[in-house]
């Protein structure tokens, strides 16, 4: 079950917060609106799908601050920085730490809009690849040591022949373990095979970065 | 950065408290110094009290920071101060200075430390048994405390061009231009991004037949509200600019000129720019208002350092005064220079060939200078740089005189 995404608003300006989140219901997105980053982080449950508006310069912990502490945290949630004045030097500080955007107020409302539906397609593709790559997880959980040692095998490109001479069995037994890895791992071809393990290799990557994945 | 100025005579008080104990065979030293004048800064004087001891066949000596409220008026440092000479008791009750180290049979000598012939602090030893008096002695701590006298003079210094400095920034109010206009641009930008906004999401919940009377109206408020918001913003910055119109005093534009160098120089040479002067002599005056005026000249004194990156050779930016039928000055520099087409946009506001500039602070100027019934103008060099030209009618021409 999907849970609907939430554009959390984060910014010192009581007018800008409540301009944001009727601009946000004007289409039908949920937000939640935060005066500082500490309220921010108190409050927030990175479990839940979302995506963050973050004005630049607030008292207290800054908007780059916050970016800062998120990425160290290993949170992945996609920032769309807003800011007062622009300037150059910070908000290429902020794209290379990850944003997706950096907006100069006042902006075009559609184009925020626009970048926030791709902030949260983004987010939500973060977290369907880390689902798939749990089910793949699972699958690989219940093969059998040997059945393991077939698989990197296979995905590194030998046939049977070259497997059997190097676990030492008979390519019979080989072909045996690879249509039962197959079967549990719901592989329908070796190209297919390649793709999850990938996947799950990628997945793992992430997963050290961001604990809440 | 003013309040450090006690730390720089600090270690010098005490390095003098140290040697001269050790020397004399002291067990107690006080020094007191004073860096300014009450009111200037919190921490302007400085209290040191000056412990030696013998541990295990070796002197040491220890120092401590008294909390004291101002310069010592009674004992041998007070009458020092007083008398403005060294005071020496062969025998002295240091209990009634409630120091307990000593006892009644104590010996005591002051100093006064002088900077331009004023008592700026005192030094005071106190022997642990009573001594005569000893004029070399007297002679030798005299010139000690006259070598502090210069430290604290040239600290002193330091302090008033430090304050002289920030004064004249708050006072012109030039330095911090690119500040306000920064946060200028925020504070307008705040409102004028919640219209955006309120009025955007309006429009949606229009266009899909969602409005309703009551939603609508409130939020046509809030645009309404954050509207004036914007422009009470903007009304403030025409009050703070609007400030200091109608001051018409004579000005010696040379000396201004000098005066606005001196506050630049530190500027000038964190980026490596020398600042040269090339100013008439007997510079016919001119009316107007010294502050704005100084304004203009920072503004482009300013833009003529930041003009010229370290690439460039001969960095130095020349300020010149000639008197023709009108008074000219020139700021020079020895930068790129500019494109026609970025010449012609000079002083459109908000045009700005800076990363950080919002490029108001050449409309800004101009229209200081235009308001002085003079003008403005930019263009290359002939070789290299570009040169600002402020051109000011003579007192007799000033339509405001």
């Amino acid at each position: 079950m999907e849970q609907p995404s939430t554009v959390y608003v984060v910014d010192d300006d009581a007018a800008m917060r409540d301009s944001l989140c009727w601009l946000l219901s004007s289409v039908s997105l949920r937000a939640k609106a935060y005066a500082s980053a500490d309220d921010f982080l108190a409050d927030w449950d990175p479990s839940m799908p979302g995506c963050l508006l973050l004005d630049l310069r607030m008292p207290g912990l800054n908007g780059l601050e916050l970016q800062e502490r998120l990425v160290k945290d290993g949170h992945q949630i996609p920032i769309i920085f807003l800011s007062g004045h622009g300037d150059v030097p910070t908000a290429v500080r902020a794209m290379q730490a990850g944003a997706t955007e950096f907006l100069t107020k006042p902006f075009s409302e559609r184009f925020l809009l626009e970048r926030v539906q791709a902030a949260l397609e983004q987010d939500a593709q973060i977290r369907r690849h880390r689902r798939a790559a749990e089910v793949l997880e699972a699958r690989y959980a219940v093969l059998t040591p040997r059945e393991r040692e077939v698989l990197h095998l296979v995905v590194s490109g030998k046939v049977n022949r070259e497997i059997a001479e190097i676990l030492c069995i008979s390519p019979k037994t080989v072909e045996l373990h690879r249509s039962n890895l197959m079967k549990k791992m719901h592989a329908d071809s070796v190209p297919n095979l390649v793709a999850m393990c990938l996947s799950i290799d990628e997945c793992r990557e992430a997963a050290r970065m961001d604990p809440t994945l | 950065m003013i309040a450090n100025a006690a730390d720089s005579v600090e270690p010098a008080v005490e390095a003098v408290l140290e040697r001269v104990c050790l020397e004399g065979g002291y067990p107690l030293a006080r020094a007191y110094v004073h860096l300014a004048s009450i009111g200037e800064e919190s921490q302007s004087s400085v209290w040191l009290l000056h412990r030696a001891y013998r541990s295990g066949g070796d002197m040491r000596t220890d120092s401590e920071i008294m909390q004291q409220p101002g310069p010592p008026a009674e004992g041998p440092a007070g009458e020092a101060l007083r008398l403005g000479a060294a005071v020496w008791r062969s025998r002295y009750d240091a209990s009634a200075l409630g120091i307990p180290d000593l006892g009644k049979r104590a010996c005591v000598c002051a100093l006064p430390i002088f900077h331009n012939e004023t008592a700026v602090g005192v030094l005071e030893f106190f022997g642990s048994a009573p001594c005569a008096r000893d004029e070399d002695w007297v002679e030798a701590l005299t010139d000690i405390a006259s070598q502090l006298g210069h430290l604290v003079g040239r600290v002193r210094a330091q302090m008033r061009a430090l304050r002289q400095q920030a004064g004249l920034a708050r006072m012109s109010r030039v330095a911090s231009m690119r500040e306000v206009a920064g946060s200028l641009a925020h504070e307008v930008n705040q409102p004028l991004a919640a219209i955006v906004n309120y009025s955007g999401g309006a429009l949606h919940l229009l266009e899909q037949g969602r409005a309703d009377d009551e939603k609508l109206a409130r939020v046509l408020d809030q645009v309404r509200i954050q509207a004036k918001r914007a422009s009470g913003i903007i009304q403030d910055l025409r009050e703070l600019l609007r400030h200091n119109d109608g001051r018409q005093d004579r000005l010696d534009l040379n000396q201004l000129i000098q005066r606005t160098a001196d506050l630049l120089e530190t500027t000038a040479r964190d980026a490596g720019v020398k600042l040269r002067l090339e100013l008439e002599e007997n510079l016919p005056e001119i009316v107007g208002d010294d502050i704005q005026l100084q304004q203009v000249l920072i503004n482009l004194v300013v833009n003529a350092i930041e003009a010229m990156d370290h690439s460039c050779a001969g960095r130095d930016v020349l300020i010149s005064t000639r008197a023709g039928e009108q008074i000219e000055v020139v700021v020079s520099d020895r930068g790129p220079g500019m494109h026609d087409e970025l010449l012609a946009k000079l002083f459109t506001p908000f045009f700005s060939t800076k990363p950080h500039g919002l490029g108001i602070g050449l409309s800004i100027s101009r229209s200081i200078v235009e308001f002085h019934g003079g003008r403005l103008s930019g263009a290359n060099n002939p070789d290299q740089g570009m040169s600002f030209r402020i051109r000011l009618p003579r007192v007799t021409n000033c339509p405001h005189a």
